[in-house]
């Protein structure tokens, strides 16, 4: 019972997100989240920003590189699907260390992230820089824990518009 | 054993959070976020992180604010997570 008590609380999106009332609806903030599977990176932090009455996301995010150079394009990956950013830009740069810490703002189409998260294996985050690949992925085990929370603030997404 | 060791677990997987208003001005709630948090560990290691207003505004790229909430999450007092929320556009 105390097993199941802690997967319930475990899977629940309570605090996962916050949401906000606007004029033009609701905006549904996924709160920031750090994963930890990467390669050419050192950090890799993310949020999402959906806006009911629209069918595009904000994926912000930031990432620690040796080079300040700035992507190109984002995708997310998923299995043998590629979903490309509508757009991107940055937002900030700054040193950390010996390192640059690079924050990044891209769009989404909502659509494309439901797909892309709606798998068992976790969905990368790619781009270049210096025509080197760079990637940022869950470990398994965080994105099956992760998985339902998200799916649960889409639905919300879905089910306010 | 098994009741032990269940109760302990759901006491590590157990936390408080609480938020808190900051400041809300009359620009419109807009359709931007920002966060920005620092973790500390039993409030020795850690907490180096930029946790403030400035922070979380550039995080979500904000520059007119509309309110701003701060939240604090504990678990179990080992691990505390400081945060600064923004809204904006």
């Amino acid at each position: 019972m105390f097993f199941n008590a802690v997967f319930c609380f475990a899977q629940s999106a309570e605090g996962r997100y916050s949401s906000r009332m606007t004029r033009d609806g609701v905006i549904y903030f996924i709160m920031p989240k750090s994963i930890k599977d990467l390669s050419g990176i050192k950090k890799f932090e993310y949020d999402i920003t959906l806006l009911n009455w629209s069918d595009t996301a904000t994926v912000n995010f930031t990432f620690e590189s040796v080079s300040m150079i700035i992507p190109d394009d984002i995708y997310l990956k998923s299995g043998n699907h590629d979903y490309k950013s509508l757009s991107s830009s940055s937002l900030f740069i700054d040193i950390k260390k010996n390192h640059y810490e690079i924050r990044i703002s891209s769009k989404f189409l909502v659509r494309d992230i439901e797909k892309a998260f709606n798998t068992t294996i976790s969905p990368v985050f790619t781009f270049r820089q210096e025509g080197i690949e760079k990637r940022a992925a869950y470990k398994p085990g965080a994105w099956k824990k992760e998985r339902k929370k998200l799916s649960d603030i889409f639905k919300l997404y879905r089910y306010s518009k | 054993m098994k009741l032990v060791l269940g109760i302990a677990i759901a006491c590590c997987a157990s936390s408080c959070a609480t938020t808190t208003p900051v400041a809300a001005t009359s620009n419109p709630v807009g359709n931007k976020c920002g966060v920005a948090k620092t973790v500390t560990v039993l409030s020795i290691f850690g907490g180096s992180a930029d946790c403030g207003i400035n922070k979380a505004a550039k995080n979500g790229g904000i520059t007119r604010i509309s309110h701003v909430d701060s939240y604090v999450k504990n678990y179990l007092g080992i691990v505390t997570i400081y945060g600064t929320r923004v809204y904006g556009e």
